[in-house]
């Protein structure tokens, strides 16, 4: 893909320019029809219609809309606020959003970097958000904001254990921490010959491995039912409560931005990443763009339908579920997966 | 380890089942009512908003007495014999002239008690509930047809009518009472007494036939046509109010 570009465009920096820009438009685009298609899944669960109105076919420019809005608005800075660690924060959990998007294999003709510690670097740079948000948190001199942040950090550190376990998982299978080699491994029928040779077709404990780390991944995320750092009815939006404007639409933007980046660390871990699920049918580079967003849309989906089914946890319930349930689950599930692969 | 697999169980149980009602209700008919675009259908019978057929109206009052609220305003001034002003559709003889019905449907509570007294049922409750305004004055609906030249003419008409009458009953009076002085005076024969009254009379006789005058050249010219223009008139003018109050309206969204 670089290569391409760089034949042909003049100048080498604009290739490298246009090459890394190109994950920005997918998340902005997405980030458009995600939050409409958020609002629409979440009018039709409560029997609703959702926006209607706007562009005319069901609302769909509803979201643009909105993001005139936030430009027009005022960007507020408390007056008691740390000015600068404040107005830094969103973009720093943007950055962190972005920045993770390297490592993704997008399809078998685009990947930002072939690093050989894909994985490794993408759970770092989520932290980084955590950090963000705590900075965000702390700096708007605010207790709602304090306690969301706080929360947050508490949240993060716990459920990346498991996160990280379940990932460990996986790798022990592939034996590589590059995401696109991990891809390329899933490719073909498994041994069963009618399933696609997916990770989570691997082995049943595959399927202990996917769901743990799809529970984690929702806490990372801050989705319903783990969204307490935000919790709007407790916390009146937790560390969000002092931001207006466009800055919040930052942050708005980063969390479907990191919804997006998590269901496509899951799809790329366990769903075969840009690989057809028909073999050889609808292969090649463009197909796996089209197979690698169209599975991360339908885990986009599922988070979205979890979001308007289940109910909020209590912190201690949260940290019940990782450090009782999730955190030996997945260690004992990764000693059971190391012997499967030494057995089989 | 048996209660950790069996909460296990559980939580994954209660997790499916509410997925499943969730997914159901994905796909279920909303039950929004698109509001300016669709409509819901109305029940039968609904209380949105009072109507007034002022043609039909007699003047009687019941609804203005029936009103918990007080928000409805009649004023009334009586005809007088020259004008006829017909009947309602429902075949009561109109005696009065109704010089102002407003309702006041800021205070109104929808009660419709004021609907069923009505004898000839021209106060009823029509389908129309997009009357919202921004003025709370703009709430009180006049549903009177008369202008208040109109209503002048007819108070001050009415007023020389009942000068008249009174007049003529007092004539009446005096000429009874002077019958019986007469006889009196004729029994007694004091006439000093009698003189002074008979002045009295004088003074009176003048102006009754003054009134007499000017009643003629007024009500007794031209009686029918009188009625057709005014009637004519009336009508005119009630088309006039009804686009002045749709223009408020309009002016008011």
């Amino acid at each position: 893909m670089l290569e391409f570009l760089e034949s042909v465009m003049p100048a080498g920096p604009m290739a490298v320019f246009v090459f890394s820009i190109i994950p920005l438009m997918i998340i902005l685009l997405y980030a458009l029809f995600a939050i409409w298609m958020e609002r629409k899944v979440a009018g039709h669960i409560q029997d609703r219609l959702g926006p209607m109105r706007v562009g005319g076919w069901h609302g769909w420019a509803q979201t643009i809309a909105d993001l005139l809005k936030m430009i027009q608005k005022e960007d507020i800075v408390p007056a008691k606020a740390d000015r600068f660690f404040f107005k830094m924060a969103p973009f720093i959990a943007f950055g962190a959003s972005y920045g993770a998007f390297v490592a993704i294999p997008l399809s078998s003709g685009y990947i930002g970097s072939m690093i050989d510690v894909g994985v490794f670097y993408i759970v770092a740079i989520t932290s980084l958000l955590s950090i963000s948000i705590i900075m965000a948190g702390w700096a708007s001199n605010n207790k709602w904001s304090l306690l969301g942040a706080m929360r947050t950090a508490a949240q993060t550190v716990s459920y990346e254990v498991p996160t990280i376990a379940t990932i460990l998982s996986v790798v022990l299978v592939t034996g590589t921490l590059n995401l696109m080699e991990v891809t390329e491994l899933q490719s073909g029928n498994s041994f069963l010959g009618f399933l696609p040779n997916w990770m989570i077709f691997h082995s049943p404990f595959m399927v202990i491995a996917f769901v743990i780390f799809f529970v984690a991944v929702l806490a990372e995320s801050h989705r319903v039912p783990f969204d307490l750092p935000e919790s709007e009815s407790e916390l009146v939006g937790g560390y969000q409560t002092e931001y207006s404007g466009m800055r919040w639409g930052l942050f708005m933007l980063t969390e479907y931005a990191d919804m997006l980046l998590l269901s496509l660390v899951t799809v790329t871990l366990f769903f075969g990443g840009w690989n057809s699920p028909f073999g050889p049918f609808l292969d090649g580079p463009f197909w796996g763009a089209f197979w690698m967003l169209l599975k991360g849309m339908i885990v986009v989906f599922v988070m979205m339908w979890l979001r308007w089914t289940l109910p909020r946890l209590r912190v201690d319930q949260l940290m019940n579920l990782c450090w009782k349930y999730l955190i030996p689950l997945s260690f004992v599930n990764l000693v059971l997966i190391a012997l499967w692969e030494m057995i089989f | 380890m048996v209660k950790v697999l069996t909460d296990t169980y559980s939580t994954f149980k209660t997790i499916f089942t509410g997925m499943g009602v969730t997914w159901r209700h994905l796909f279920k008919k909303s039950v929004t009512v698109q509001y300016p675009d669709e409509r819901d259908v109305l029940p039968e019978r609904v209380r949105l908003k009072l109507d007034v057929n002022i043609d039909d109206c007699i003047g009687c009052r019941l609804c203005e007495r029936a009103c918990p609220v007080d928000c409805i305003t009649i004023g009334t001034t009586k005809s007088t014999e020259d004008d006829d002003l017909g009947e309602t559709s429902t075949g009561h003889k109109k005696k009065l002239w109704v010089d102002q019905f407003d309702i006041d449907l800021a205070k109104c509570c929808y009660c419709e008690l004021c609907v069923h007294p009505c004898p000839t049922e021209c106060i009823t409750m029509v389908e129309d509930y997009e009357y919202s305004v921004y003025d709370r004055d703009n709430l009180v609906y006049s549903f009177s047809d008369m202008t208040p030249e109109q209503i002048e003419e007819v108070q001050a008409k009415l007023a020389r009518e009942e000068e008249e009458k009174r007049k003529k009953k007092e004539e009446a009076r005096l000429a009874k009472k002077k019958k019986e002085e007469e006889k009196k005076a004729a029994e007694d024969d004091d006439s000093g007494s009698a003189e002074a009254k008979k002045s009295d009379d004088k003074g009176g006789d003048q102006g009754t036939t003054e009134a007499k005058k000017e009643a003629g050249t007024e009500g007794g010219g031209n009686v029918d046509s009188d009625k057709e223009a005014r009637k004519k008139e009336r009508e005119a003018r009630r088309a006039a109010r009804k686009a002045e109050r749709e223009a408020k309206k309009k002016s008011d969204e």
